[in-house]
């Protein structure tokens, strides 16, 4: 009764403002919470609503949500632009969901940022690596982690989380094992075995949850990790000794990406608005805040900002590119070994 | 002599609840059964045919059959406790003086008004390695401390015990206000103890609400996903998590579909054997169906 | 009562903050006896047998149960049997089942308890229903079945709280002479509390009439009612009518009307309170021939009650009831000129309430 009621208010309210609103142009983006909400909401929208003289609704929730919510929303979308993981972007975009770039945008990034044939757009680069626990490490003794490897000590015992693999840093987990394991992304079973023999002993959880992970690190459960830059840089900021490594065999690239929804509303705003994310300034700002790397190649970053983030064209070489198309072919096959074999 | 529109009436008047209750209860429902009879595709997404093949998936499938086997044997056991501590609980605050009632009834109340994750996030930081629990258990010398208690089934089952035990006390409070407290007298001047009281008189005529209270936990626990998932982690599988990252994570969702289907359909089907089983026998006695004993 | 007493209250009281509900209640039941605690509802007397069951803590005073202190037992060791006004049985449970509760929690054998449970419900006359539920049982039966559970656990003391008051008239009658029959075999003591002076007077040895936390008179029911001790008493025991006159020499004048008064009042003198029963009251439709002149009146409302009418006459002294026996002959009118009067010793002098 009580919710009917509610939900009888809301909608009126919501009708309100939108019979307000109707003079000037709406544009839904949806990406994901936390810090880089913080940072959408403050630092990057209201000078493109200023601009612009629009209203953006920023509408949150991490890549999986995001991308199952315009998978069910498909033929009457409300998003108007997505920012994902580049492995569900490559997915959204083999689902048609993205529209194709205009030439502009695709033009100003360097070509790994450039996904799904022509359709998404990475808008910075970060990196998964081993996070851990400069703190706890340099009290016992441990010497930093250097290798995918060291993972499996026997010292970490019980205290290493890894995200689940539904999220992207665990898919790059397991592909990092099978390659170094003489397997690839089209062989992965190398990878879960040594997943499954090697490193589950070690393993306390297999946490996607962001705030769990920083929780276990916080209570000292746990001492490393297997995460993200922009995470651990999130961390360092609320002045956790947290420091990530990039292994010896290669740190996986993990970029935030943009695209411009098929058949939503205001298409030519939500093209202007992705342009607006790979613009050299609202780079700057992820790059200093977010600690994204740029991908638009014409961004210039102060050196304190450079020396933290990947940057220039030799950095952005060395890292290591997954091959979406086929791991996204075969993701619900890796789900199922991973979840039979590993994540027991 | 009813006429047509005294027979017509009733039925009006159920109408507009009749149709909230399909459009809102019956209607997803049937959309769920139908979309769990296609297929999936990565590429193409859900497949137009029709057939039995993600069933079929789930009853060949041993990891699904450990998730089901866990999720029973995690609402079974949550049941349990909530009923060894809600049954007693409600006893002791209905005998309470009335002005600590009402401040009893909130305090027991109290974790239904927190919201899960709120009350998740504190269990994890009591039942950590580090957590208060294992600090108390080895500043007591306890032998084996500290044990690991996150991640277990343990936890879930604490978890869920905390939410779920204002249930049983609620239903049960309620039966306990329609018990003659004079029956409570008539036993003791009979010579009863408090708990023979307890056992034999009033236990009995509050099973109804003891009944309700077990089948609300029950079908709650077992459907769980946010506790499960938090306390448990991805390793501890039950069927409502396993639906989530069907739905969520893998976007099978005709899998999913087939996953909450059977979870449905083996909770229904638990909740009727137990209503059948024990709730008619103890509701007999009760004669609050329809008349099994002598007239 | 001569025997030695089975039941001593002894100045008990009960306050609950600032709220008395038994000032200070003094009495003794003799073994056997059936004693009543009769009152108006909020006298103390529901407290009273609470404390007697042990329910409830006396503030003051004592209860001894054949000279043994009882305060500080509990009720479940107390060996009392209580039946109670909403007979209190267990739902759950068959007429038997209930009936063979106590003597379970006596720890008494299966066969004997069979035995025993099967006497007590024949002795209430319900043998046949022993294996039906309460909520199948009429209110009469109910009540046996729970007479039948408090005796057969054979109590030292058996509690009747309202024991009657659900029933209806005709059945209440009739359970009042079973109760009766039964506590005479039986041979238990026994109190009855209830706010019914018809169910007192009939059941009851004696009665205790409560008022205010006290007890006010105890007396046989028919000493209370002839001779009530104060001006309540005679408003709860039946009817009365009140008669205020003025004593002089062995008379009593009042509105100008002069009678008679009873030797025991012959040398009263001034102001002084009298009552007369309704059946004392003897009402005419012509003057007397000779004697006393008698009260003239007019018949203003008339009641029927089977075997007598009821008056209500209109007087110089004021309105009286008169209970005047149905002899066949034909009632006198509303409206009639009537004479009324009575003999000297049937009048009582009151002390003002």
């Amino acid at each position: 009764m009580m919710r009917s009621l509610l939900g009888l208010l809301t909608a009126a309210a919501a009708a309100l403002c939108a019979a307000q609103a109707s003079a000037e142009q709406r544009l839904t983006v949806a990406g994901y919470g936390g810090s880089y909400e913080q940072i959408m909401r403050t630092s990057v929208i209201p000078a493109f609503e200023r601009e612009n003289d629009v209203r953006i609704d920023y509408l949150t929730g991490n890549s999986s949500d995001n991308l199952a919510r315009m998978q069910a929303q498909r033929g009457h979308q409300t998003v108007g632009v997505a920012v994902l993981d580049d492995g569900p972007m490559v997915q959204a975009v083999s689902l048609g969901l993205c529209r194709t770039l205009p030439d502009a945008v695709r033009d100003a990034v360097y070509p790994i940022a450039v996904l799904g044939d022509d359709h998404a757009v990475g808008t910075g680069f970060g990196f998964t690596g081993i996070a851990y626990n400069t703190k706890l490490f340099k009290e016992r003794g441990f010497p930093a982690p250097t290798s995918w490897m060291d993972l499996a000590k026997p010292e970490y015992r019980q205290r290493i989380a890894i995200p689940g693999i539904d999220n992207t840093y665990g898919v790059h987990t397991l592909a990092m094992m099978a390659r170094i394991h003489g397997g690839s992304d089209a062989d992965i079973a190398p990878g879960l075995k040594v997943m499954r023999q090697q490193i589950n002993p070690n393993v306390l959880a297999y946490e996607s949850s962001p705030g769990k992970m920083s929780e276990m690190f916080q209570s000292g459960e746990i001492w490393l990790a297997v995460w993200g830059s922009s995470r651990v840089a999130a961390m360092q900021q609320a002045g956790f000794p947290l420091a990530i490594a990039r292994p010896k065999e290669g740190a996986v690239v993990l970029m935030t990406a943009g695209c411009a929804i098929t058949d939503s509303p205001e298409p030519a705003l939500a093209d202007k608005f992705l342009a607006y994310l790979v613009s050299p300034k609202v780079q700057e700002i992820f790059a200093t805040q977010y600690g994204a790397g740029p991908t638009n190649r014409a961004t210039k970053l102060p050196p304190e900002v450079a020396g933290r983030v990947i940057y220039g064209e030799d950095q952005v070489r060395s890292l290591i590119g997954l091959d979406w198309d086929v791991v996204n072919r075969n993701r619900a096959d890796w789900t199922r070994q991973w979840q039979r074999q590993v994540e027991r | 002599m009813m006429t047509r529109s005294d027979r017509l009436t009733p039925a009006l008047l159920t109408a507009p609840s009749a149709l909230v209750y399909a459009g809102a209860l019956l209607v997803p429902l049937a959309g769920v059964l139908a979309l769990s009879l296609h297929g999936f595709d990565f590429e193409k997404g859900v497949l137009p045919g029709w057939g039995l093949a993600n069933y079929q998936d789930l009853f060949t499938d041993p990891l699904f059959g450990e998730a089901l086997a866990r999720t029973f044997r995690i609402a079974g056991l949550t049941t349990l406790i909530c009923l060894l501590v809600g049954v007693p609980e409600a006893w002791i605050i209905h005998r309470m003086d009335p002005r600590w009632r009402g401040p009893m009834l909130l305090v027991v109340v109290g974790p239904l008004l927190v919201s899960v994750v709120v009350r998740n996030f504190g269990w994890m930081v009591l039942l950590g390695t580090n957590g208060l629990v294992n600090q108390a258990l080895t500043a007591l010398h306890v032998p084996g401390a500290p044990f690991r208690l996150m991640f277990t089934e343990l936890a879930v089952v604490i978890g869920l015990v905390h939410v779920m035990v204002p249930l049983v006390v609620l239903s049960v409070w309620a039966s306990l206000g329609r018990l003659d407290p004079v029956l409570e007298r008539a036993a003791t001047s009979l010579g009863a103890g408090r708990f023979t009281v307890f056992t034999r008189v009033v236990l009995p005529n509050v099973m109804p609400g003891v009944m309700a209270g077990a089948l609300m936990v029950f079908c709650l626990s077992a459907s769980a996903f946010a506790t499960p998932a938090m306390l448990g982690g991805k390793r501890l599988k039950v069927v409502s998590s396993m639906t989530y990252n069907e739905f969520l994570n893998t976007l099978n969702w005709p899998l999913g579909a087939a996953l909450a289907t059977v979870l449905m359909a083996a909770i229904l089907l638990a909740t009727l054997l137990w209503t059948r089983l024990v709730e008619r026998r103890a509701l007999r006695r009760l004669g609050e169906v329809a008349q099994g004993g002598p007239a | 009562m001569s025997a030695p007493a089975f039941l001593t209250l002894d100045g008990l009281g009960k306050d609950y903050g600032t709220v008395t509900a038994v000032r200070d209640v003094s009495l003794a039941v003799a073994p056997g006896e059936f004693l009543g605690l009769l009152g108006p509802s909020g006298c103390g007397k529901t407290t009273t047998l609470q404390m007697i069951a042990g329910f409830e803590t006396p503030s003051r005073g004592r209860i001894l149960m054949e000279g043994r202190e009882l305060t500080g037992t509990p009720p479940a060791q107390r060996g009392i049997g209580l039946v109670f006004q909403s007979y209190a049985l267990f739902p759950h449970m068959t007429a038997a089942e209930n009936v063979a509760f106590g003597l379970e929690m006596r720890r008494v054998p299966k066969a004997e308890r069979g035995r025993r449970v099967a006497e007590a419900l024949a002795q209430v006359r319900l043998g046949h229903l022993a294996d039906r539920y309460p909520r199948n049982m009429s209110g009469g039966q109910q009540q046996r079945v729970a007479l039948a559970r408090a005796l057969v656990v054979e109590p030292r003391l058996l509690l009747l709280d309202e024991p009657l008051s659900n029933l209806d008239a005709k059945l209440r009658e009739e359970m009042q002479v079973e109760l009766r029959d039964l506590q005479r075999r039986i041979g238990v003591t026994t109190v009855l509390v209830t706010h019914d002076q018809a169910e007192a007077m009939a059941l009851c040895d004696r009665v205790a009439i409560m008022q205010g936390g006290r007890v006010v008179q105890i007396d046989a029911p028919w000493q209370a009612y002839d001779i009530p001790a104060d001006a309540f008493v005679a408003d709860f025991l039946g009817r009365s009518n009140r008669l205020p006159a003025r004593a002089a020499s062995g008379e009593a004048e009042a509105a100008g009307h002069r009678f008679s008064l009873p030797p025991e009042l012959a040398d009263r003198q001034g102001d002084i309170l009298l009552t007369i029963r309704p059946e004392r009251l003897r009402i005419r439709c012509e003057r007397a021939p000779e004697g006393p002149p008698g009260l003239e009146g007019r018949v203003q409302a008339r009641l029927f009650l089977g075997g007598f009418w009821l008056y209500t006459v209109e007087t110089a002294l004021g309105a009286f009831a008169v209970m005047a026996q149905n002899t066949g002959a034909t009632p006198l009118d509303e409206g009639a000129a009537v004479t009324l009067d009575w003999d000297a010793h049937s009048l009582r002098r009151l002390e003002p309430a």
